[in-house]
């Protein structure tokens, strides 16, 4: 270890010998590792993003539910209101849980007086939906419900526009009501809301108790959604949960909403598969250069050897080189990679390709983020493997002994 | 006096394909403490090998090397180039230098792999080169320095070390004669003021002037060995 502390000085000047070559491998490391971590901030930043689109629509960071209603979404899969001192309401009242609601939400039918469509009805308390689902910020046209028993409707536009109707119009809504039998009521739109086309088509809204008086069932939840304070780790929040409700079916998103979670794991999948491609490029670039300097150098570690340097610090000599070599080229390429996600900072907008984004599950503006541990991580990494590919040419280089490394002219 | 060097026995040989060549062929010798022996004979003669040999560059087929008593078969690599580091010190006909270190950093690079301190480092390198006449050159680049300069510092490399023997091969082959001249007379000088041991491998009549012991190898073998009075010797220029 001294020895090769000893040996940096050298090393750096050998670094700096053939200027060119040097100059080229620092800008095949930097751009490989400025590709690497610019790729994984974007990657996670889209997987964030749909994340966010799809969890924000109605889902939350998790659910609770009666047993059997994730099978059979009917009414009579629903679970009383639970007392407010209860311990459930204590929970997610509590630090683990920042916002919640309960909902009903049955499958049903929309009526206006062109056309009858599949819907899912979903009640709700207006005010307590704010921060936790999108629709109190979605509402383009007409108002935003006023209460939870009126009889005011929300429909996505194009709905409303498949129905033939619009805000003031009157629609029926039908659904199987807690006694199994047909239930149906009028309702007057108030507003008309935007989401992605499919959540405009197939979800309606209307005050939580006007669904209960509607569906027959006083008090009855067919879920509550919450967010918790921090979205990384739920798991803290879903154990009290459980605890406090063992009878009620309580996931996380990432069960709720397979396909989310399938998007988080592809991109970090993305990211390894970057990672190895651009490594193997790098590496290849390293070896490479190494081996040729080394080989044009073999009079000089016979030199080495020959004034007392160990076979060992010859190679150690080698390696500090790519050491600082790739070190310098990682550092490169890890400011390159702050200053240009450091510049989107502000997000990528994605509205020229909305609709590509849409169908990508992601939002319109991305917002690429520096995460400090990961770039970190991916850094050491990468260096790390550059060693271990070095390890080659080093060995090389002491592998000569000093007789056969003099006698080359 | 106390022996420096010892082999007794020595043979080498190499292949050349499947052909083998007798390089040294039982060389038997003995240097003393402070002795300025030159070592000459024809091209081909086995000066460069037995040298190798004798500072364990190279092994021999046969026989046996002690420096300053210590058997060097019985070192392993690494001991092997510990040996050279303290014992020493190596002057070849050309790319003596560490080309990326100035004159005096490549001094300086022996002592600090010696462990000896910065300040201890920098004022002996100084206090060498000065003695080889390159006051002033100290931060030069080998490739800023002529080959006599660049033999010079080599020089002044080996002397840094305190080693128990200076091997020089063919130092003066790539320079023209007065430089030639020059550094032996340099070298003998320095081996009077330190009492360190040379052997001096050429085949240059001027240069064997200079030395006390005269050895001269053909095939491989020891043919002369003479000891010359002072007056023989040619004066220090
Ligand atoms: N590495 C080697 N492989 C094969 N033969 C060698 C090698 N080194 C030296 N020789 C042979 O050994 C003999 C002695 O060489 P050398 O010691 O270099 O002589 P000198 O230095 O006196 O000119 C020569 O015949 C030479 O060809
Ligand atoms: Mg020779």
């Amino acid at each position: 270890m001294n020895r090769f502390l000893l040996l940096l000085p050298l090393a750096w000047r050998n670094v700096w010998r053939n200027r060119r070559r040097t100059l080229i491998t620092l800008a095949v490391v930097a751009v490989g590792v400025w590709s690497i971590l610019a790729f994984s901030s974007l990657l996670e930043a889209w997987a964030r993003s749909s994340r966010d689109a799809s969890l924000n629509l109605l889902t939350g960071d998790g659910q609770i539910h009666a047993q059997g209603y994730r099978d059979d979404p009917a009414i009579q899969h629903s679970f009383a209101t639970p007392p407010a001192d209860g311990a459930l309401v204590k929970v997610l009242n509590g630090s683990h849980v920042s916002r919640w609601s309960g909902r009903v939400r049955t499958p049903g039918i929309v009526q206006s007086e062109f056309k009858t469509l599949p819907i899912t009805l979903v009640g709700i308390d207006p005010e307590r939906e704010r921060g936790l689902s999108f629709i109190a910020t979605s509402v383009t046209q007409g108002a935003y419900l006023s209460g939870t028993s009126g009889n005011g409707i929300l429909l996505g536009q194009h709905l409303a526009h498949r129905l033939g109707t619009g805000i003031g119009k009157r629609v029926v809504l039908m659904g199987l009501g807690m006694d199994d039998a047909l239930a149906q009521g009028g309702f007057r739109v108030v507003g008309l809301f935007q989401a992605p086309r499919d959540m405009e088509d197939s979800v309606v809204f209307i005050g939580r108790a006007a669904a209960q008086r509607l569906l027959k069932a006083p008090g009855r939840l067919s879920e509550i959604a919450f967010k918790a304070p921090t979205q990384s780790d739920l798991t803290p929040a879903i154990q009290a949960l459980r605890k406090a409700a063992p009878s009620l079916d309580i996931q996380p998103w990432q069960i709720l909403q397979p396909l989310t979670k399938a998007v988080s794991n592809l991109s970090d999948g993305f990211v390894m598969v970057w990672l190895w491609i651009m490594f193997v490029l790098m590496a290849l670039g390293i070896v490479n250069t190494q081996l040729m300097s080394v080989f044009e150098r073999v009079r000089e570690f016979g030199l080495l050897q020959a004034l007392g340097l160990r076979p060992g610090d010859v190679m150690r000599e080698v390696l500090a080189e790519s050491c600082l070599l790739v070190g310098l080229g990682v550092v490169l390429g890890v400011l390159a990679a702050v200053m240009t996600v450091g510049a989107l900072h502000d997000g990528i907008n994605l509205g020229f390709l909305a609709k590509g984004a849409e169908w990508l599950g992601a939002q319109h503006v991305l917002y690429p983020r520096i995460d400090g541990t990961e770039y970190l991580l991916l850094s050491v990494v990468i260096w790390g493997l550059s060693m271990l590919a070095s390890l080659w040419p080093s060995w090389r280089a002491g592998r000569y002994s000093p007789q056969e490394a003099m006698s080359r002219t | 006096m106390e022996v420096i060097v010892e082999c007794r026995n020595l043979k080498k040989r190499y292949f050349q394909g499947s052909v083998p060549v007798d390089a040294l062929r039982g060389v038997d010798l003995q240097v003393e403490k402070g002795d300025f022996v030159s070592l000459s004979g024809p091209s081909g003669s086995g000066k460069s090998t037995l040298l190798n040999v004798l500072g364990g560059l190279d092994n021999p087929s046969e026989g046996s090397v002690k420096i300053a008593g210590q058997d060097l078969s019985q070192l392993s690599k690494g001991d092997l180039a510990d040996l050279r580091l303290q014992r020493i010190g190596f002057v070849f006909q050309a790319y003596n230098l560490i080309p990326v270190l100035s004159a005096e950093e490549n001094v300086e690079f022996i002592l600090q792999l010696q462990g000896v301190g910065a300040a201890e480092r920098r004022q002996r390198a100084r206090m060498l080169l000065a003695q080889v006449g390159l006051t002033g050159m100290e931060s030069r680049r080998p490739a800023q320095l002529s080959g006599g300069q660049q033999q010079r510092v080599a020089v002044a490399r080996a002397l840094a070390a305190k080693p128990s023997v200076v091997l020089a091969d063919e130092p003066t082959a790539n320079l023209d004669s007065a430089t030639a001249e020059s550094l032996l007379s340099l070298m003998a000088e320095l081996n009077q003021e330190s009492g360190i041991t040379f052997i001096v491998a050429t085949h240059d009549p001027r240069v064997i002037a200079h030395t006390r012991r005269r050895i001269v190898l053909t095939d491989g073998q020891i043919d002369q060995d003479v000891r010359v009075s002072e007056d023989e010797m040619a004066p220090a220029v």
